[in-house]
């Protein structure tokens, strides 16, 4: 005999199942259509060239769930058990669909006992162990970044479980009844079966078989009609989201073309965001793992990029004011909110000015939810439409203007730095030959700290035997902190000039020590014909290091921690080679914080901050600085200018007695090395 | 109304002291390495102007500079600020210019404008901080004038103008036309232009006057004549100098010390 079942064991009148499932189909596929016009109000943007990769990554990030275990990895596993509950049972519908209404039999043989019987078994009861974790997740522990925890939440949480336990009731039911030959391969359905018989007649047992079959039925086929309506949408929302996620580097941001006449410059109302910036608000699970790892949100700063993208979604749907974020403004009704521009309506101008782009958001986020790129968008509108944003910014926009660098009242020359030792400055030696430039930045030149940190970095040079050369003079800001705060334009206009010196000089390589120029050059001047290979300090000194031509010598013990720079590790995934510079020289213990890597803590410095007075909160510098410190290192070590000025100031001030000093690789190397 | 704003293109006060160069003449600095900006009272003077215009809902304003080819960056930077049109006079063509010239030559430019209500300038320049023009073009004009002022407002046909005073604020009535120099403050620091505005900036025609133009020779900058002459333009040089304070006690010390910081009247 094969192994197999009776379909509609016990039923009649099947053909009202194809009604409802008519219905339920009606009503899914009004509610996606209606959200997907909504998509549609958005400016086109290409998210579905490169479709294999874009498949590749799929199926890498979604079956492992690769994000969302790194992070609370409990929930995360809970949900990976919901997930791939979800589809052994899609297919097992699947199975039943192509054997019962296609008449293909394939529901028999191995097919049906290991797949059908046995697999569907085991992950259903793992469905439910999932279902139960997160239902106790959500009403006994409550964490924090669930919020809103709307009752809707718990209902899709209720209603799987309903769906699981009624499924095992009747197939137990039906083992008993039909005395299933092959019932040892559905143990859990098998001892269901087993209970109920041990209490109920077998007329009992039928008319319950029946009741729960349709009530099953019911709530399976209400469940999916509410995907489009709830939460659920992500089932659908989720993997579409990470398909069409950017492929370029994370570190580039959209170019706007000012040129064009009628454009609108920046986003001021949701028709300009891209029609992905739009699916992604509806693909959002408000899981809240952007929000703990947000360093604006852990000091009390009026943003939650979780909410950001909540508000956000509200506004899109203009619905009533379910769950309205701390981001938005209470006075003001739905519809009013659907009609009015973004900023100010549904976000608040300080949100979009608590943002140092450190993109842990983005890195974060298990559906590939874009956030800094939104933030930039509103920016852009603020800074270059309305001409609205903080004057310490307008003081460093009018530098940039004025003198090509953020520092207004500085009185240093970008060539003061270098006093006392031979560089080679191209403006004065245009023909002079040179293995690599090195991109000082505007800190590296102008701030005193920096400074001394880009003497080690020459004097490493020297000592390697490296033939490098500087623009002097003629280096401007890359742009960065204008393009992070929204000026696109003045962004352009230094990356143009800087990209013509450089081919001026045919510049290739360069080497810089400052993660910002590192990530601007490297990714966003290609967007403008800027093609160099650039390379961070760390990578670069690592590679001397490992060629012997610098070489550490001990020169006593100390213990060190080094801070992931947001534009070096999350933007560019140089975790490594800062480290092993660190570990290169004899004496130095390492230790990690906890938060490390692309879990990093960003310092406060990103995203225009440097030259901003943080108003609200706590100290974003002196929050990560606990951190470090609290690794017990004596010294901190860092990759960036502007990390080691938040830090030093976080250190200083969290630590007044702690003999910590903070130091960046290069100092460090050049100490040890002769 | 017509409001005209007189703006100097001037060496960027923040200029580095290391970037900092002597012409070849030693009498004055050397153009060049450091970036060229408005004089920074100038954009005051632009911000009060076109904050006059926004109250009005109307109104015209002029920006005039007398300057090298360069001083086209700042008159564009006017026109992104939305003044309406901008002239530049050929500073080449006025060898040796002082404040007299400078006067004597806007006021000739000013007499080719529409009449103009207000005429507004930096209460100085960024640079030699003379402080003299606005004084020297109403003496010219012969017409009123007002200094310090740090915000306009207009009532009816009347100009008050509001200067910040010893003990708080003094408003002054006048009529068109007249010579306004204008402070910095608050309220008038300049706007930063929207991106849009700045582009169509590039689009607007800066019309070149040459001495010519107005009517002028190359003397009426004053040339030879001039009252005002650059003796001698120098570096200093900062030398420290360390003195021991030996005396056998600490009282000994401390009025040493005290006789010491007196003779050098630092205390
Ligand atoms: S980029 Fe950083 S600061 Fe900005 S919202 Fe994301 S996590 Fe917060
Ligand atoms: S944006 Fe991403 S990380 Fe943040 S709550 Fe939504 S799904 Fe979670």
């Amino acid at each position: 005999m094969t192994p197999t079942r009776q379909v509609y064991f016990n039923i009649t009148g099947v053909w009202l199942m194809y009604v409802f499932f008519a219905l339920t189909l009606l009503v899914f596929g009004y509610g996606v259509y209606r959200r997907w016009r909504l998509w549609q109000i958005g400016r086109p943007v290409v998210r579905l060239d490169r479709l294999g990769e874009r498949l590749r990554l799929l199926f890498k990030q979604a079956p492992g769930h690769e994000k969302l275990l790194k992070r609370y990895s409990g929930t995360g596993f809970a949900h990976l058990l919901i997930f791939w509950g979800f589809v052994f049972l899609f297919l097992g519908t699947v199975v039943v669909f192509i054997h019962e209404d296609l008449h293909i039999h394939i529901m028999q043989g191995a097919l049906y006992l290991y797949f059908e019987s046995l697999a569907l078994n085991i992950s259903g009861a793992l469905c439910i162990a999932g279902v139960t974790v997160a239902l106790i997740q959500r009403s006994i522990r409550r964490a924090p970044r669930l919020k809103p925890d709307k009752p809707d939440d718990t209902i899709i949480l209720v209603s799987i479980l309903v769906i699981l336990v009624t499924g095992f009731i009747i197939q137990g039911l039906r083992i008993h009844l039909t005395h299933d030959p092959w019932a040892a391969w559905s143990p859990v359905g098998r001892a269901v079966g087993m209970v109920f018989a041990h209490f109920l007649s077998e007329p009992a047992l039928r008319e319950l078989h029946r009741a729960t079959w349709w009530f099953h039925l019911i709530v399976v086929f209400s469940f999916i009609g509410w995907i489009p309506y709830s939460k659920l949408l992500h089932i659908l929302t989720a993997p579409a989201s990470i398909l069409t996620q950017d492929l370029g580097p994370r570190g580039a941001l959209p170019v706007v073309d000012i040129e064009k006449e009628d454009a609108p410059l920046g986003v001021s109302r949701l028709q300009d965001f891209t029609w992905k910036d739009l699916l992604d608000l509806d693909a959002c699970t408000e899981c809240g793992r952007c929000e703990v790892n947000c360093p604006a949100f852990l000091t009390d700063k009026p943003l939650s990029p979780k909410w950001l993208i909540l508000n956000l979604r509200e506004s899109l749907h203009a619905e009533s004011g379910n769950g309205r974020g701390a981001n938005a403004d209470p006075k003001i009704s739905p519809a009013e909110l659907a009609q009015s521009p973004l900023v100010g309506a549904v976000l608040k101008e300080e949100t979009l000015w608590s943002c140092t782009s450190c993109g842990a958001c983005v890195e974060q986020c298990p559906v590939a939810v874009e956030h800094v790129s939104k933030i930039v968008g509103m920016r852009r509108s603020l800074v270059m439409e309305r001409a609205e944003f903080p004057d310490d910014l307008q003081n460093m926009v009018r530098s940039l203007e004025a003198r090509g660098h953020p520092y207004p009242g500085v009185s240093a020359s970008r060539i003061d730095w270098m006093k006392g030792l031979a560089v080679i400055q191209l403006a004065d030696q245009p023909g002079a030959e040179f293995e690599v430039l090195l991109w000082v930045g505007c800190a590296g030149a102008l701030n005193q700290r920096s400074q001394s940190v880009t003497r080690a970095v020459a004097e490493l040079f020297t000592k390697a035997g490296v033939k490098f050369a500087v623009l002097g003079r003629e280096e401007r800001c890359t742009g960065d902190p204008a393009r992070r705060i929204g000026h696109e334009f003045l962004f352009q206009t230094l990356a143009q000039q800087n990209i013509s010196t450089l081919d001026r000089y045919k510049v290739r390589k360069i080497v810089t020590s400052c993660p910002h120029c590192f990530n601007t050059i490297k990714n966003e001047y290609p967007q403008f014909g800027g093609q160099y290979e650039v390379v961070h300090h760390s990578e670069f000194l690592e590679e001397l290091v490992r060629q012997g031509r610098l070489k550490p010598s001990a020169t006593g013990s100390a213990k060190v921690t080094f801070h992931d720079p947001c534009y070096l590790g999350r933007y560019n995934q140089v975790y490594d080679a800062p480290r092993a510079v660190l570990d290169s020289v004899p004496g130095v213990e390492r230790t990690e914080p906890d938060w490390n890597r692309r879990n990093s803590l960003c310092c406060g410095g990103g995203g225009g901050f440097s030259f901003m007075e943080e108003k609200q909160g706590t100290r974003m510098n002196q929050n990560r600085a606990k951190q470090l410190l609290d690794t017990g290192a004596n010294t901190i070590a860092v990759g960036c200018p502007f990390c080691m000025i938040m830090l030093e100031d976080g250190t200083k001030t969290v630590a007044p007695d702690a003999q910590v000093r903070v130091r960046d690789i290069a100092e460090v190397l050049n100490e040890a090395t002769e | 109304m017509h409001l005209v704003v007189c703006i100097k293109q001037i060496l960027d006060p923040e200029i580095p002291p290391s970037d900092f160069r002597l012409d070849s003449a030693g009498r004055g600095p050397a153009e060049g390495i450091a970036p060229q900006v408005i004089s920074i009272f100038d954009e005051n003077a632009l911000e009060v102007a076109l904050q006059v215009r926004e109250a009005a809902g109307e109104g015209r304003i002029t920006a005039i500079s007398i300057g090298a080819e360069s001083a086209v960056d700042a008159l564009r930077k006017a026109l992104s600020m939305r003044v309406d049109d901008a002239y530049l006079i050929r500073q080449a063509d006025f060898p040796a210019l002082d404040t007299f010239g400078t006067a004597r030559i806007l006021a000739a430019a000013l007499g080719k404008l529409p009449p103009a209500d207000l005429l507004l300038c930096g209460r100085e320049s960024g640079d030699w901080y003379g402080g003299q023009v606005p004084a020297f073009l109403a003496a010219q004009l012969d017409w009123p004038y007002t200094a310090l002022v740090a915000a306009i407002r207009k009532t009816g046909s009347e100009w008050n103008l509001r200067r910040q005073s010893d003990d708080g604020w003094e408003t002054i009535a006048c009529s068109a036309p007249a010579v306004v120099s204008v402070t910095n403050d608050a309220q008038n620091l300049p706007r930063i232009p929207k991106v849009r505005d700045n582009m169509l900036a590039f689009r607007k025609t800066i019309t070149v006057w040459t001495a010519a133009d107005l009517g002028l020779t190359s003397e009426s900058g004053c040339g030879p004549n001039t009252r005002l002459k650059t003796e001698r333009f120098y570096i200093p040089t900062v030398s420290r100098q360390c003195q021991m304070i030996s005396g056998d006690s600490v009282v000994q010390r401390a009025e040493e010390l005290v006789e010491k910081l007196a003779g050098l009247r630092v205390i």
